[in-house]
Parts: C-alpha cells; structure tokens; sequence
C-alpha cells in the first residue's frame, strides 16, 4: 500500500465516519502543514489556530473529496486558502503573501518570519532534535545507515537491500529496530 | 509488542500489503498507544528531515479532534432539531392530505353505490358498450344500423343490468321495436339520434 494508497484507505474511512482515520491523517499531516502555514503567517500560536482550522475545514468538506487529486496536495490547498483568508480578514498582508499554493510546500520562506517565536516554544522543538540526532549518533551503523537511507534520502526497501547488500527482511528489522530505539530516548519528552 | 511496532514501521513506511495496513490501522484506531507510537516515528523522520515546526503544539491533534467532535455533536442536534421542525411544519399538511384522501374516497363510493343494479324500479339503462355492427347481411336492420348499433354479441360485461328473463321472445320483441321507434323518430328529426353526444349500442350485455 503506497501512500496513495493508505491516505486514500484512511479518507475512505473518515468519509465511511470514521473519525480516529481522521486523528491518524491530523497526525501524519500537522506540521507539514503548520510548516506551511508558517510561510504565510510569522505569529507561531496563530499558525496554530489556523492549521487547527484547516484541518476542520478538510474534515467538513471530505464528503465531496473523489480522489481526483492526492490528499496531501488537496489538504494543503485547503491550509493555504485559510492562512489567506486569514490574512485577508486581518486586512494584513504577510510578506510571502504572494506564494503559489503549489509551491509553498518547497518554499523556504525568510528567516525573519520567526523571530515572534518565543524562547519556551522553541525549547521543545529544539529539545526534540537534539534528543533525536544524540540517539542517531548512538546507534550502531547499520541501523544507523537503514534509517538514514529510509528517511533523509526516501529509498524504498528494495534500493536499501541493494545499497547495504543485505536481504529485504534485514532492512525491515533494521529500520524498526533504529526507530524504536530513538523513540525510547524521545517519549519522555512527549509525555 | 515488539510485533505490532514492527508492523506500525512498515505501515509508516507503506511497505505493508493492502491486508495488512487495513487490519494494521484498525489495530492503530483502536490503541492510543499505537497512535502515540506513530505519531513519535513519523517524527522522527521529520526531525531527520528539518522538517518539523519550531512551534510543536503536542496537543494539536487532540484539539483539533475535540472541535470535530463539537461540531459533530452540534450538528447531530441542529439535525434532530430541523427533523422535529420539518415534521411540526408538515404535521397539519399531512392531516389535509389524508382528509382530502377520505373524502376522494367517500365521494367515489358514493357513485358507485348510487349507480349499484336494483337500486329503484324503472331504473333501467341502455347499456352503451363497443360492439359489432348488425348482421350486415340483413337488410331490415342495416337501416337501423345506420343509425343505431344493434349489438350481435356483447363482450363486455353489463352490470348494471335489471332486466330479468331477457332471453325471452316476448321481451327481445318488445326492446327491438323500442329501439326500432327511437331510431325512426330520431331520423324523422333529421338523421340526428336521440343522444347525439353518445352511441345506442345495446339493451343487454348478452344480446
């Protein structure tokens, strides 16, 4: 099941009514999207609200959603026209105002746009990437090599079995392995 | 445990077969500890990427969920709410139908009964129905023909009809010559039947 396919089993789901589909698409999506809204909003808390409120926007119209595009793009459509609408009600525009809503995915934005962020919000984040790159760094290299390969360069199994010359299954166990390894070190800071 | 963390890697990596992800996201929305657990991997591919937000907001999903539920909710009662309204509005316009309905019915039955065979003496009736022309042949009834349809044989049934004893000479006699007398009057008044709006065809349903 590719991820095609798995967003377009779990919208199958929310539009049969299933709302904890719906938890699993807010989870994997929420901060691709706050990361997108970010580009056109520089308050943090406001991207917040307004990536909480597209994501209530997508819930309402996923009924007339048909699958003619991906959900991803469909989603952060939907996040772009309410951080605008947003900012047109605030009769304010941002700076990255006039980025295309299908760009804004790889659009880097300007540095500056942060800066209202505030110091306690930002201990989290930062504090979940130290957390995570120390136990990256302390993971023996083969799990280190399979989960790099897997998640910074987007191989699939195959290209990974390929590159470390290893079976399909070791990758498997490999990727596993590291991931619950960094999480063990990771959800402390969570809970 | 350690099985289902390894099936949850393989459904975030969508490497699980089609079977497997759906019986996978069943055990995930059933588990909030299986939700948590994917939330943390697919984390830590966003950490690996700078993909994540320097704003984490742990309780986003759950507000945003909580408001779906509000909504949901809200919507659940502005439903029932326009149900009970649709049905307080429509409630009088049922009763007049049903009222209109009864009284389309009485009216009906009413006919029917006033029409029903034997209803009062003298009531007899020509019965009018689609029939063959006379006998063609025959002269002395082609005249008649021209103006009035004699039945020969009758397919429809007459129920209306009183007349007893119809099979008898005497009376058979006696209605031919009535129609017989109806048609030459109607003729002596130029050619125009004594029902111009409609067509004599016969007295009985088996003639």
């Amino acid at each position: 099941m590719g991820t095609n396919l798995l967003d377009a089993e779990l919208v199958k789901r929310v539009q049969a009514g299933d709302k904890a589909a719906f938890d699993i698409l807010v989870q994997k999506y929420q901060h691709k999207v706050v990361n997108l809204i970010a580009r056109f909003v520089s308050d943090q808390t406001e991207c917040h609200d307004i990536a909480q409120d597209a994501f209530i926007k997508a819930y309402r119209a996923i009924g007339n959603f048909r699958g003619d595009s991906q959900f991803y793009t469909w989603l952060y459509r939907i996040a772009a026209n309410t951080a605008k609408n947003h900012l047109a009600s605030r009769a304010r525009k941002s700076p990255n105002y006039t980025v295309d809503v299908d760009d804004a995915e790889h659009y880097q934005g300007e540095s500056g746009l942060k800066e209202n962020t505030t110091p306690e919000n930002l201990l989290l984040a930062d504090e979940i990437e130290k957390t995570v790159f120390r136990a990256i760094d302390d993971l023996p290299d083969d799990l280190k090599s399979a989960i790099t390969l897997r998640e910074i360069e987007g191989l699939s199994y195959e290209e990974i079995a390929e590159v470390m010359d290893c079976p399909i299954g070791t990758v498997r166990s490999r990727i596993f392995r590291a991931r619950d390894a960094i999480d063990k070190e990771l959800r402390p800071l969570l809970e | 445990m350690s099985e289902q963390q390894d099936k949850l890697s393989l459904l975030l990596d969508e490497f699980a077969d089609d079977e497997q992800s759906r019986r996978m996201l069943d055990e995930v929305e059933a588990d909030v500890n299986l939700q948590y657990r994917l939330r943390r991997y697919a984390m830590i591919g966003q950490v690996m990427r700078h993909e994540l937000p320097k704003h984490i907001a742990s309780d986003f999903s759950a507000n945003v969920m909580a408001q779906i539920n509000s909504i949901s909710h809200t919507a659940k009662l502005v439903a029932d709410r326009r149900s009970l309204w649709t049905w307080s509005k429509m409630k009088p316009i049922a009763g007049l139908a049903i009222a209109a309905s009864v009284a389309v019915v009485s009216i009906t039955l009413w006919q029917t009964v006033n029409v029903d065979p034997g209803s009062g003496p003298g009531s007899e009736q020509v019965v009018i129905v689609d029939q063959q022309i006379v006998d063609q042949n025959n002269a002395d009834q082609q005249k008649i023909a021209r103006y009035v349809r004699l039945p020969v044989q009758t397919s429809a049934v007459t129920v209306g009809m009183r007349w007893k004893n119809n099979n008898t000479p005497a009376l058979q006699q006696k209605l031919n010559a009535y129609l017989v007398n109806h048609t030459e009057y109607s003729n002596s008044i130029q050619g125009m039947s004594l029902i111009p709006q409609a067509r004599v065809a016969g007295y009985d349903a088996q003639q």
